[in-house]
């Protein structure tokens, strides 16, 4: 997880350069002393000090329970980046760069914040003397020559060896597995930062630390193996409902408790595969598969082969399945650690049905509100949600893209049906699910626009259809003909493309039968056909939205449909 | 050239005529009026005539090969045979629908016959049903309807059309009938679709099996059937089968066009943002709010091209070209402020500002927002993140709202800036509120509020000012006025004899001291807000929780329903015994209720979780802008310590009677006409004590 986002950098950006200050709060006025916070150069630049930044950023990554190496350096390139960006006419006042001997003195700590201080230093020290050169390569900082310029003229031998005397005597200390974690974080780290890597670590020690992980996880599955059997037991032995529900409640609450500690270890596990690169599974040992066995159980329906010869049932209904994602989401490292298994083709199937079943109960829902006689905003908000929940499945589990053609093809057709369907009113809060149905049926291009402009271009002529039964002289007509129009132009995106194109399809074409078209206006209600003429040809109105031929050819029209009423009275 | 047997005919002339030289030239040769040759040579001989009937009849004329006589009676046996073609199918589908019996269809058809045998044009079989009312207007429409050829779809119409001519026909819309209808000396009747696109051979009662494949290939060939025929050997079969007396035997079929994709761009910001009219928050119309001026960051991504696909074109059974539908390219075009990547697929902002995509599509961004009118009724309100130019007058009722605002006039309306504000004119009645120096031509009736100085060209009437710098009016008067200004006065004219006295206050900063209160007021409320946050995300995360847990129970109820269920469906005897299947309907129906409210109660659960997200959104907007706000207030503060008040008014003109002067500590009311003076505040001793006083000096050396 990003511990900096975009948003905070800049606001802190914005501070830092006093981007936050009124322009003449900054460069003050006659008579108007301006705020100064910083020093100037003798080319009038203000000197930003670079330890506001050094500060931001400890800061931040001290709030963060636990960031490990490769993310320290990540999250300090991209405050490089956002800060150095369009960066304003400022210098930057370096301060002195901390020295070797301090550095070495101190704690864990305190080493990580002085080498993380020198980095920042140095690439400031080559922003500083870049300033108005064409050189764009440290909007795109490489990290690892810019800590290598940082160590320049120091020898961190003596850093790093005893670093790595305080990891050798930490991890011989007898402690729980995980608490060996930050020691060896922060060792690679300070090796890092320093320029170096942290030596592989020694065989027995490693096998000490995974021994004792593996025995941790070994006891939780142990339980968790007992409790999911004893669950199958209960719901195919308890006959006593009262009981059933009694002892089912307690399970549930242990299971549920058992859960958590996995997610906990996984979580550790996770630390320590991207510290020591090593894969989850040789950390976990034997176990791995058979708590792969049991989370296929509990949250996929996928029984042990020993209790699928008893023949239980399988789960298939939507219900059972959104309240398993709901539990699994619930506990993030073991959510990791299904999507990860999961990728494996032979482990797939599982997943597959499960999204096969979540697509199909989406579109099933859309269909059920394109049924209901009007949309109201609670039934929006169910589509909403369907469609939050589905997102968030694709997000926790990330199944293949290419996979569910089928599915997602059959939202996008409920998805428009509902377009079709939808009045006036309810459009815009329709239309504004676009994105994140583009999002669950990964239509990254958005095709589904070509369909929802040839459906708003269908739509659009029913409402003034409607309107036009109503007996309105022409200029009170103009502006709900206007009203009208535009509430599908504006979802067309330009709309000038939707006037045009109406203007093509309803007016210019020849009119056919059975086929909406503007001369039925003519024969129904001239006047609403007169107004629709009216506003179309006021070119002051249109100027933007019709080409100019557009325009004239309305006006002509309707210069015909006044002479020939005029000839018939 | 495309070829048609072995008669050619130059593309130019259009597919228009193919059919009726083809049947022309058939009927010629069928008559013996022409020979192949002399028709090729006629072709060619009017290659690029514009009418080419026209010229063929007249080359026929010219060269003696066809009559006057023999022209006509080739179009009129043309005519005919067209109208018993499009009769035969009319009546075979009123047949089908049972509009008509087969009685009254054959005695129609052989009466129209009988017509062309004697030299007379036929009718059309409709129009006579319709005429003697055996078909009732309705029931003609309903055979008629499918009949009619296929017309392109309804729909968007191609952007390459010519945006000049609205109404000009699409080229090549009008399809070409392709039906042919002949039996060939080898005994089998040849038929080809509407379409060309199939060819179809039935055996007639003079078809013999000793006639060979290649025998029937070859005048399938000599009648123009040339693409898609299938293999000999099916041939074959065909002959030795004893069918397809009645059924037709398909022997050649064409290849579909596959249709292209149009280009498409999708633009990612608002294209059209003015909006005809906004919603207030009773639903009612707003003419006011037409929605903010979109605003993007330099390097946003802007539009994306999807490039065209082009159509493969397809081949009828006379092997001539079929064009796919025309696809439309649509260029994504870049102008000032936008630059074009990956190969002119993408456009990205250059700079930061307003993106705008004019008639001919180009895409454009302008840092300044300019309107070339009056805010208004036709404009609605402007709120722009950057600069704005605004050429006419900003109307009563209407705001502006943006960095650096320049404006004609104001009339009534209202600025707020977060810079300069220069209104050219001046302002009658309206509101400005600027962090930053105002410049205006006069101001009558009207409020301002500046963090800076505020410039008066000719004179302030009637008004109420508050600035953190100074007045400036130097040849101007100040009428009926209230002024408080931190950084003193500079004005000509004091107030005249006839008016309100004015009223100035001067050497004090109200105008950052309102600022600091109005921040620490939001502090304030967004601290109370954030609190009220945290307590509803901790009740709502308790009653996901709560209603998680009640979850539960149904699910065990669904699980125990399931098995039970499961095991009543494999006891001995289950698809027999009635108990046993009444259990299982029960249960069955109690699973699809116990599935039902699951269902709603995890839609409930999603209900909080999302109001939960909203939460933590607005939780993590606030935290910004308390950042902001403590950021601003510090701002505010050493503002105010820089710039310390200038407790004094420089009067060139005259003071009048009257006139309140209040400094930071004291006041004074004028009680004489003074001129070119200097008034400030000073600590004055009278008997041994020191007190701020108002002390007012001439001026005269200062000037």
């Amino acid at each position: 997880m990003t511990i900096l986002t975009e948003n905070k950098i800049q606001t802190f950006r914005d501070r830092l350069y006093t981007n936050d200050m009124p322009e003449i709060i900054r460069r003050g006025g006659e008579g108007l002393t301006p705020v100064k916070k910083y020093p100037e150069d003798e080319r009038g630049y203000p000197l930003v000090p670079i330890k506001k930044i050094t500060r931001f950023f400890l800061e931040e990554m001290g709030k963060a329970q636990f960031v490990l190496p490769n993310q320290y350096i990540e999250e300090l390139c991209t405050l490089f980046k956002i800060l150095i960006f369009d960066l304003p006419a400022v210098s930057f006042d370096l301060g002195v760069s901390i020295s070797q001997n301090d550095i070495q003195e101190a704690d864990n700590k305190t080493t990580i914040e002085l080498l993380t201080t020198n980095v920042i230093i140095t690439y400031f020290h080559l922003v500083k003397t870049n300033i108005g050169s064409q050189d764009d390569s440290l909007l795109n900082p490489d990290m690892q020559s810019i800590i290598k310029q940082s160590t320049a003229g120091r020898d961190y031998k003596h850093l790093v060896s005893n670093t790595l005397k305080g990891l050798i005597f930490s991890l011989a200390q007898d402690k729980p597995w995980f608490e060996y974690i930050q020691d060896i974080n922060d060792a690679d780290l300070i090796c890092r930062l320093a320029g170096a890597r942290l030596p592989r670590m020694e065989k027995t020690t490693l096998v000490s630390i995974i021994s004792k992980s593996r025995q941790e996880i070994d006891g939780h599955n142990e339980i968790f193996t007992k409790l999911l059997y004893t669950r199958a037991r209960t719901v195919s032995n308890q006959e006593n409902k009262k009981e059933y529900f009694k002892s089912m409640d307690r399970l549930d609450t242990v299971i549920y408790g058992v859960l958590k500690k996995i997610d906990r270890f996984l979580a550790m596990t996770y630390q320590l595969h991207q510290i020591l690169d090593l894969p989850s599974k040789s950390i976990i040992g034997d176990t791995f598969s058979k708590l792969r066995q049991n989370m296929q159980w509990l949250f996929f329906e996928v029984w042990p082969k020993a209790l699928e010869q008893g023949e239980m049932p399988h789960q298939t209904a939507i219900s059972a399945l959104r309240y398993r994602m709901n539990i699994l989401f619930s506990v993030p490292h073991i959510t990791r650690f299904c999507r990860e298994f999961t990728h494996t083709p032979e482990f797939q199937a599982p997943v597959n049905d499960l999204f096969q079943l979540m697509f199909k109960a989406l579109a099933d829902k859309i269909r059920q509100v394109s049924m209901e006689k009007s949309n109201t905003r609670a039934d929006l908000e169910r589509v909403e949600r369907a469609l939050f929940e589905i997102r968030r499945a694709i997000e926790n589990l990330d199944p293949d893209q290419s996979q569910f053609t089928h599915e997602k093809e059959d939202v996008k057709i409920a998805y428009i049906a509902l377009i079709l369907k939808t009045d006036l009113e309810s459009l815009e809060a329709v239309l504004s699910l676009c994105d994140m149905v583009c999002d669950v049926t990964h239509d990254k291009d958005r095709e589904i626009m070509i369909r929802i402009r040839s459906v708003l271009m269908e739509k659009s002529f029913f409402p003034l259809e409607e309107y036009a039964g109503k007996k309105i002289p022409p200029k009170d007509a103009i502006p709900e003909i206007s009203r009208r129009l535009q509430a599908f132009a504006v979802h067309y995106r330009p709309q000038r493309e939707f006037y045009r194109t109406f203007f093509d399809t309803y007016i210019i074409a020849k009119p056919r039968p059975k086929v909406p078209h503007f001369t039925q206006f003519l024969m129904t209600n001239r006047y609403f056909a007169q107004a629709m003429l009216m506003h179309f040809a006021n070119g002051k109105a249109m100027a933007d939205l019709l080409p100019g031929s557009y325009i004239e050819k309305a006006g002509q029209l309707l210069n015909d449909l006044l002479e020939k009423t005029k000839a018939s009275v | 050239m495309w070829s048609l047997g072995y008669l050619r005919i130059p593309q130019q002339y259009g597919n228009l005529l193919l059919k009726t030289i083809y049947m022309l030239e058939k009927l010629a040769l069928q008559k013996k009026f022409i020979t192949k040759a002399q028709c090729s040579q006629a072709l060619e001989a009017c290659r690029g005539a514009d009418n080419l009937d026209l010229a063929l009849k007249n080359y026929f004329e010219k060269e003696n090969i066809l009559t006057d006589k023999q022209m006509k009676a080739l179009l009129a046996t043309y005519s005919a045979l067209k109208i018993i073609q499009k009769s035969q199918v009319f009546g075979n589908s009123a047949v089908d629908l049972g509009f008509a019996s087969k009685e009254q269809f054959l005695q129609e058809m052989a009466r129209q016959k009988k017509k062309i045998a004697e030299n007379r044009q036929p009718e059309f079989i409709g129009k006579i049903w319709v005429q003697d009312q055996t078909l009732t207007q309705e029931q003609y429409q309903e055979i008629i309807q499918p009949l009619r050829k296929v017309q392109p779809a309804q729909g968007p119409a191609r952007a390459s059309k010519p945006l000049a001519d609205p109404g000009a026909e699409q080229p090549g819309a009008e399809q070409i009938d392709y039906s042919l209808t002949r039996e060939l000396a080898c005994g089998v009747m040849l038929e080809v679709d509407v379409s060309g696109m199939t060819a179809f051979i039935r055996k007639t009662g003079k078809f013999k099996d000793t006639v060979t494949a290649a025998e029937i290939m070859e005048q399938l060939e000599d009648n123009g059937i040339v693409y898609g025929l299938v293999e000999p050997f099916e041939v074959e079969k065909f002959i030795a089968s004893s069918e397809f007396r009645t059924r037709p035997f398909r022997i050649a079929k064409g290849t579909d066009p596959v249709p292209g994709k149009n280009a498409r761009i999708e633009y990612f910001f608002d294209t059209d943002p003015l909006k005809a009219v906004g919603i207030d928050e009773d639903g009612n119309m707003d003419f006011k709010d037409r929605g903010p001026i979109p605003w993007v960051k330099k390097g946003c991504l802007l539009a994306k091209k999807f490039p065209m696909t082009e159509a493969s074109e397809g081949r009828n059974v006379f092997d001539q070209v079929i064009p796919g539908p025309a696809v439309a390219d649509r260029p994504l075009k870049s102008g000032t402020g936008v630059v074009c990547a990956s190969g002119g697929l993408e456009a990205y902002a250059q700079i930061s500002g307003t993106p705008s995509l004019d008639q001919s599509g180009k895409i454009q961004i302008r840092g300044t927002f300019t309107v070339p009118t009056d805010v208004s009724f036709e404009t609605g309100n402007i709120n722009y993140n950057g600069d704005i130019v605004i050429k006419g007058t900003l109307k009563a009722g209407f705001k502006a709202m943006g960095h650096v605002i320049h404006v004609g006039t104001v009339d009534g309306g209202k600025i707020h800036a977060t810079g300069d504000v220069t209104v050219s004119n001046g302002m009658i009645s309206g509101n400005v509120y600027a962090r930053g120096n105002v410049s205006i031509g006069f101001v009558q009736n009207a409020t301002i509020y500046c963090l800076g100085n505020l410039f008066v060209d000719k004179e302030i009437l009637d008004s109420r000012i508050i600035t953190s710098g100074a007045v400036m009016i130097k040849t101007g008067e100040i009428i009926s006025s209230d002024i408080t200004c931190n950084k003193g006065l500079f004005a000509q004219h004091l107030g005249t004899e006839k008016s309100v006295p004015n009223i100035v206050t001067f050497g004090v900063d109200t105008f950052t001291d309102r600022e600091l209160k109005s921040i620490s007021n939001q502090i304030e409320h967004i601290m109370e807000r954030q609190e009220k946050i945290h307590e509803e995300l901790d009740s709502l995360s308790k009653e996901i929780f709560r209603r998680t847990a009640n979850t539960l129970r149904l699910v065990h109820e669904i699980d125990h329903a399931r098995q039970e269920n499961f095991l009543l469906s494999k006891s001995p005897g289950a698809s027999s015994a009635r108990g046993l299947k009444s259990q299982i309907q029960v249960n069955k129906r109690l699973l699809v209720r116990l599935d039902k409210e699951l269902n709603q109660m995890l839609d409930r659960i999603e209900e909080k979780k999302s109001q939960r997200e909203k939460f933590k959104v607005e939780a993590a907007q606030l935290e910004n802008t308390l950042e902001k706000l403590r950021s601003e207030q510090g701002n505010f503060t050493q503002w105010k310590q820089h710039n310390p008040g200038v407790a004094q008014a420089v009067v060139s003109g005259r003071v009048i009677p009257g006139t309140m002067i209040n400094g930071p500590d004291v006041s004074m009311e004028i009680l004489e006409i003074r001129n070119n003076v200097k008034i400030f505040q000073t600590r004055v001793t009278t008997g041994g004590d020191t007190a701020s006083g108002i002390d007012i000096v001439d001026n005269t050396n200062r000037k």
